[in-house]
């Protein structure tokens, strides 16, 4: 038995220096470690040793085997070790993985506004894009007789008239939420954001006949021009950038009294002027929209504003794209870039 | 000119800076020699700032703000006493009669005699084209002049041209004809407003262009000066109607002020009167309706609280006094203000008068202030609609497809290619392209198109949409809904796995694909309605070759339409939740043909239904038309023995 053991031990060194593939190392394990193999057959063989020395042999046996799976699991770690070494991977060839799509400029920017504003607390809403003309305009303090109803500013939609709400249309301007917003509210606080496919008859470089608008509305009590200042201040900030600066300056909105145009200032003196380019246009709600709201002026006020999203889009992104067109044309090396 | 009203010692660049920050908005200043050209961006509702006299009363306001000095001087507005003083000896009568009252609110004229029209470049004339206007002659230089000065369109005609002295100011009748001072011949559409002489010859399309034959030559020595205030609304429509635009266009839709045609009457003949021009006929003026100016009554608290200022009656008036308002009472509380004529209809209430406060003040001495107040919920539906795009968009886009962002309306040509009818669609009236007509019922015609139009840009394409469609309702708006539309180059069976990957995603209940032959756009055998129970979700199939081809697409397309308002309905509120079983199970396989009596969706549903140990029943290989299928046998909560798995096999065995 003894005889057995050393040779058992010794062979395998030999054995195993011998062997280069882990296939060779496997058919090894189980020649010397197998069912049929020689420590096995030591085992079987133990019933023919003396009593008093079964005990001590088995434990030999054991102990053997123990060695040997360490020796055979070390050996298998330097084959594995030996031929990572060996085997030259060129490992900048490009990589293999299913490649992502991408989401549109468009949907990205409304992702980002409509964080930013859910931090103030406000609520992301949704209204008609093919409007009466009541909601659009005459809600809005707009007469009948304002260019914007001509023609050319607007789509109507080929279909009878209301009585009572006018001509069936595709709304201008996110503004059509307002008194929509005011009316499904009822009692203030109203805190809302709106960003909707908004239409206008203009297609070339510098328009498109549908884009977007992001439409933002504050009514409650004591609410006055400081916090509209804050509010687009804050926003501006987050969206663009700390260093950004807003400036208000008058403009004529029929439905907001006062009206403001927003400036932006993002850091460079190179672009706009003097470095302010416009982000579009604001004021506090006009009482005769409060009105149309059935929201009682002399209680609450409000502020609103209205911002195109291609633009701001872009802007952020340093991006000129010097045609519009090019933002709903489907071209997938536009939406690729994104 | 703005300095003939302006005494400031502001340079044009502050001008500029600080006139934009609270009035009409400067957008580009130009030196010319020593001359300094303002461009100035001026709102519908100030059209008494479009003028040197008007900007003029802006800075007054606005620059002493930024310590500069700056006052009015020569305000003609002073003096709007209607006055000529040279006389001539011969003296003519005019005689101008206004048809109608709602044509015009004032009409101001009178007759001059011993001009000279000379074509030397005068100083007038060289301002003039500085400003980008033609430099005709004196006499016209001059009207150009003042309204650029004044901010009041007024004409020329040459008198002697007149036939009968006689001016009547009539609204036209349809297919009238005249001839403009540019040579063009106007057919009017009817209800303009237009200037006849005793002949009927028509010598003025009012408010838009004087007539070719009462024009101002070198041979006119008598004129007649005329200042008009003519109804904006006529104005507008025949201007639109017959295309033409002029500046004097652009003043009277905005509605000049009446009243301030004094003025403008007087600094004008002043003007004609350096000339050598002697008054040659009384002033006429008409001037049927006359308003008295109106107040407007301000409570200070309001001011201070709308705005977020802290100013006292007194200083409130002082910021708004240059701009002509002057406060007819005042206390710490309440202010009454008299409005000014130009300014009679732009401020009416007490949110005019803050505005004006306000922007005097200046918009940047306004503190940043954030809103604080109760929460806000948003309605669950809008909640559900906005988190389920935002999950579907997320997948989508990872997975290789771009979104696409196509037009809500779309051609006629588009509608037909696809197999549509155009009658089923809501039509634009006034669109300015066939391409953008219809308001689309389904995204995927849109999404074919991108296909179509992008075809060598790329080997395959994957594209889907988030948008609406629009359903026609009787005397309603339309039903909007938000659906989602996939296309896809690779074959029915990869886009079937992403739509079902976004269905398991969103946690959809049992969904099923349920084989359809309806759609008439897509293949025949390759198409199925997505259902859960008896709610249609959506479908999804293979387009129809005949269509692919009709777009020049060379390949295969599939494509798949979800409607998000049902989908969103049969998502399920809890997840379900299995606790990993930690008992054996038992794989089985088996091979079927598959045929239109044997179909996969079926024969799961049939296998459930017979086995209670069945935990799945799961494809593994297709080859030809033979389908084999992984099953697996066990218990929740012990071990399934061999014998009791065959037993189960069989069941199903028997099915197939």
């Amino acid at each position: 038995m003894d005889d057995e053991l050393t040779r058992i031990q010794q062979s395998l060194k030999t054995q195993l220096s011998a062997i280069s593939s882990l296939k060779d190392l496997d058919a090894l394990e189980i020649d010397i470690l197998g069912r049929k193999g020689s420590v096995n057959l030591l085992f079987s063989k133990l019933k023919d040793e003396q009593p008093e020395q079964v005990r001590e042999y088995g434990e030999k046996i054991n102990s053997l085997k123990n060695h040997i799976l360490q020796e055979i699991s070390l050996k298998k770690h330097q084959l594995l070790e030996s031929s990572e070494k060996s085997s030259w991977v060129d490992t900048t060839l490009p990589g293999n993985a299913p490649k992502p799509g991408s989401l549109h400029i468009v949907t990205q920017t409304i992702e980002d506004i409509r964080d930013i504003f859910s931090r103030l607390g406000f609520i992301h809403m949704s209204y008609p894009e093919v409007e009466w003309e009541y909601y659009a305009f005459d809600a809005l303090n707009m007469p009948k007789s304002h260019p914007a109803r001509d023609d050319f500013e607007t789509f109507f939609v080929e279909t009878p008239e209301h009585p009572t709400y006018g001509k069936m249309l595709l709304t201008p301007h996110t503004s059509s939420g307002q008194v929509r917003e005011m009316l499904r509210v009822k009692t203030p606080p109203i805190r809302m954001t709106n960003i909707s496919r908004t239409y206008r008859p203009n297609w070339d470089a510098t328009h498109v006949p549908m884009f977007h608008q992001f439409e933002g509305l504050c009514i409650d009590k004591g609410i006055n021009i400081s916090h509209l200042k804050g509010a687009i201040e804050y926003f501006v900030q987050e969206f663009f950038g700390k260093e950004c600066k807003i400036r208000l300056r008058p403009y004529d909105f029929l439905f907001t009294e006062p009206s403001f145009e927003v400036d932006i200032y993002t850091g460079s003196k190179n672009i706009g002027r003097a470095g302010w380019l416009e982000l579009g246009g604001a004021g506090m709600v006009h009482p005769n929209v409060l009105k149309e709201g059935n929201i009682d002026s002399s209680i609450y006020t409000g502020w609103a504003f209205g911002f195109g999203i291609e633009r701001i889009a872009m802007m952020r992104g340093g991006i000129t794209i010097p045609d519009m067109r090019i933002m709903y044309s489907g071209d997938v090396r536009f939406l690729t870039q994104f | 000119m703005l300095l003939t009203f302006l005494d400031t010692d502001a340079s044009p660049e502050e001008i500029q800076e600080y006139v934009s920050l609270g009035g009409p908005n400067v957008e580009t200043i130009e030196k010319v020699s020593n001359d300094y050209v303002y461009d100035v961006e001026v709102t519908s509702n100030r059209i008494d700032a479009a003028s040197a006299l008007g900007f003029a009363m802006e800075c007054a306001a606005i620059l002493p703000r930024y310590n500069k000095k700056a006052h009015l001087v020569n305000n003609p507005l002073d003096n709007s006493a209607v006055n000529a003083s040279h006389q001539a000896k011969d003296v003519f009568s005019l005689d101008i009669k206004l048809a109608d009252d709602s044509l015009a609110q004032r009409i101001m004229a009178v007759v001059f005699s011993n001009i000279t029209i000379s074509s030397e470049q005068t100083d007038m004339g060289r301002q003039l084209e500085l400003c980008g206007e033609r430099s005709i002659n004196t006499i016209v230089d001059l009207s150009n002049y003042l309204r650029i000065l004044l901010g009041h369109p007024v004409h020329m005609f040459d008198f002697d041209k007149i036939s009968g002295q006689k001016m009547i100011i009539r609204s036209s009748k349809e297919d009238e004809v005249i001839t403009t001072l540019d040579g063009k011949e106007i057919k009017l559409p009817g209800n303009d407003i237009v200037v006849e002489d005793e002949d009927g010859n028509l010598i003025d399309l009012a408010g838009i262009m004087g007539g070719k034959n009462s024009e101002i030559t070198q041979d006119t020595h008598t004129i007649v000066f005329f200042v008009p205030t003519f109804n904006g609304t006529h104005i507008r429509k025949t201007s639109m109607k017959t295309g033409q635009r002029t500046n004097a266009v652009a003043y009277f839709e905005k509605n000049v002020d009446p009243h301030r045609a004094g003025a403008v009457f007087t600094y004008g003949s002043t003007l004609i009167e350096k000339l050598g021009g002697l008054v040659a006929s009384d002033i006429v003026d008409i001037f049927p309706h006359q308003k008295s100016s109106h107040n407007v009554e301000v409570s200070v608290e309001y001011v201070n609280t709308l705005c977020s200022m802290h100013l006292t009656n007194d200083e409130m008036s002082e910021l708004i006094e240059p701009l002509g308002f002057k406060a007819i009472s005042s206390s710490s509380s309440d202010i009454t203000f008299s409005i000014p004529s130009y300014r009679a209809l732009d401020v009416t209430n007490q949110s005019d008068i803050a505005e004006e406060v306000a922007r005097i003040y200046g918009y940047h001495n306004i503190e940043n202030n954030m809103h604080t107040g109760l929460v806000i919920s948003q309605p669950q539906d809008i909640k559900d609609l906005f988190q389920t795009q935002k999950q579907i968009r997320a997948y989508c886009s990872s997975i290789g497809f771009n979104e696409q962002y196509n037009y809500s309306m779309i051609s006629k040509d588009l509608i037909e290619k696809c197999d549509g009818n155009v009658g089923d669609y809501l039509k634009l009236e006034n669109s300015i392209s066939e391409e953008i007509e219809y308001l689309r019922t389904s995204l995927v015609p849109s999404l074919v198109k991108n296909v179509a139009d992008n075809i060598g840009r790329a080997s395959s394409f994957n594209f889907f949409e988030c948008a609406r469609i629009y359903s026609k309702q009787e005397n309603a708006l339309p039903l909007e809904r938000e659906h989602v539309g996939f296309i896809s180059t690779n074959d029915y069976f990869y886009l079937k796995g992403i739509v079902e990957n976004t269905l398991e995603l969103l946690h959809v209940g049992n969904y099923s694909f349920l084989p359809c032959q309806e759609i008439t756009y897509l293949a025949e055998g390759i198409q199925a309605k997505i259902m859960v129970g008896t709610t249609e979700i959506g479908y999804i199939g293979t387009l129809r070759t005949s269509i692919a081809l009709a777009h020049d697409i060379p390949f295969q397309v599939s494509v798949a339409e979800l409607y998000l308002k049902d989908l969103i309905d049969v998502i399920l509120p809890i997840q379900p939740y299995s606790t990993p079983h930690t008992f054996a199970r038992i794989k089985r396989d088996i091979t079927y043909q598959s045929d239109k009596d044997h179909m996969y969706g079926d024969l799961k549903l049939k296998a459930f239904s017979t086995s209670k140990l069945l935990l799945s029943f799961d494809v593994i290989s297709i080859y030809q038309d033979k389908v084999s299928v992984r099953m697996e046998f066990g218990y929740a909560d012990k071990n399934i023995t061999e014998s009791e798995a065959l037993v189960e096999f069989e069941k199903i065995k028997a099915l197939v």
